[in-house]
């Protein structure tokens, strides 16, 4: 069933929260933010592509390819999707295959079983997601930090509190 | 006035811990990987957060497929196991990077010889990649996830929701397995992590 101007707390359940509290998702355009979504029922199914300027989930079957690019998109956790995805924010707690690009975070829940390639600023992987894909980080080319920038490198092996860490005994002798 | 006392630390008699560590092993491989800008890594998980932003942050692109769910998943229905290789389905020499991360102690003897020798075939030519296992004494019952921090620290974290038996394999094992590949550096710690670093040729 298509149910329009649902508020987040009727979707009776947290896996879709994301999509409309404001907390959690970056600005969207002024005239959605009173969270309004269309809701794609369990017993729908859908063939084809979409195109929609407002936020969508899907808690139905859904085949084909969905371009909301300022607008939110979420599958339910009895939801499944076959497509690509062009959305601002994108939040997957069902079945999913196919590619994820957005313009703000991606969100897989420990629920989901995802696969396919992720290209997004932001992404959110819970722990027991079923998930084979990939992941790239869309950044600016000046702030991509070198790989062992953001660590604390030593050009020794240092000695760390033993109450806190571990230190390593090097090479593993035969046993 | 007081005599400042010096803490002793005992292991003698210490039980099983996963004590945070800092991992000699990924300060080498991180700092070691060529072009980081265009490096592809994949990790067979489990899936964790921490270590997936990481990576993104410092590499071109991330591949995960979670095998531990994959493996559990087929023990909870009773599937017939499928093996792991073929869920490790990529062109060869697709990645710079492969994370094993107490992935090997899930595997039987035939399964870890299969796994390699297809990571050996998906890595670039000196792409590396990082095994970890328990030792015997130390491993624990239940799998918890290798929490990757800054400064190389890593901490664990249970994964209630996976339940896979646990072999032991000894280290003489472990570097004949990895025979393909030109060994690193390997090295073991006070908590029973024993992490290998090898490289493709």
């Amino acid at each position: 069933m298509l149910k329009k101007g649902k508020k987040s707390d009727d979707y009776n359940g947290s896996a879709y929260k994301g999509i409309t509290e404001q907390k959690t998702i970056p600005p969207v355009p002024r005239t959605e933010t009173r969270a309004e979504s269309t809701v794609i029922g369990e017993n729908i199914t859908i063939e084809g592509n979409i195109h929609g300027n407002e936020h969508l989930v899907i808690e139905g079957s859904m085949k084909g390819n969905i371009e909301m690019d300022k607008y939110n998109f979420a599958v339910g956790p009895k939801g499944r999707v076959e497509g690509e995805i062009h959305a601002q924010n994108v939040k997957i707690s069902g079945q999913m295959i196919g590619n994820i690009m957005t313009k703000g975070k991606v969100e897989i829940t420990k629920e989901a079983d995802f696969m396919g390639d992720i290209r997004a600023k932001g992404i959110s992987v819970e722990d027991g997601a079923y998930f084979k894909g990939s992941i790239e980080l869309a950044q600016e080319p000046h702030r991509k930090t070198t790989l062992a920038e953001k660590s604390t490198p030593a050009t020794t092996a240092q000695p760390v509190n033993m109450s806190k860490t571990q230190t390593a005994k090097e090479d593993v002798k035969e046993n | 006035m007081a005599t400042p006392t010096v803490p002793v630390y005992d292991y003698s008699h210490a039980e099983p811990s996963l004590a945070d560590y800092t991992s000699m092993m990924l300060k080498i491989y991180v700092e070691n990987l060529a072009q980081p800008s265009v490096a592809q890594i994949l990790d067979v998980g489990p899936v964790c957060k921490e270590n997936i932003m990481y990576f993104v942050q410092r590499i071109k692109r991330l591949h995960i497929c979670d095998l531990f769910l994959r493996l559990n998943r087929n023990r909870r229905k009773g599937l017939p196991t499928k093996k792991v290789r073929e869920y490790l389905d990529y062109a060869p020499g697709s990645f710079d990077g492969i994370n094993l991360w107490d992935f090997i102690d899930h595997l039987n003897n035939d399964e870890i010889g299969s796994l390699v020798q297809l990571c050996h075939t998906l890595l670039k030519p000196r792409g590396m990649m990082i095994v970890t296992s328990f030792e015997k004494q130390w491993a624990p019952s239940q799998i918890h996830s290798f929490v990757m921090k800054d400064g190389y620290q890593i901490t664990f974290r249970l994964q209630n929701h996976l339940d896979l038996p646990r072999h032991y394999y000894s280290n003489r094992i472990i570097t004949s397995i990895l025979s393909e590949f030109q060994m690193v550096k390997s090295f073991i710690y006070r908590n029973g992590v024993r992490e290998f670093l090898c490289r493709r040729d």
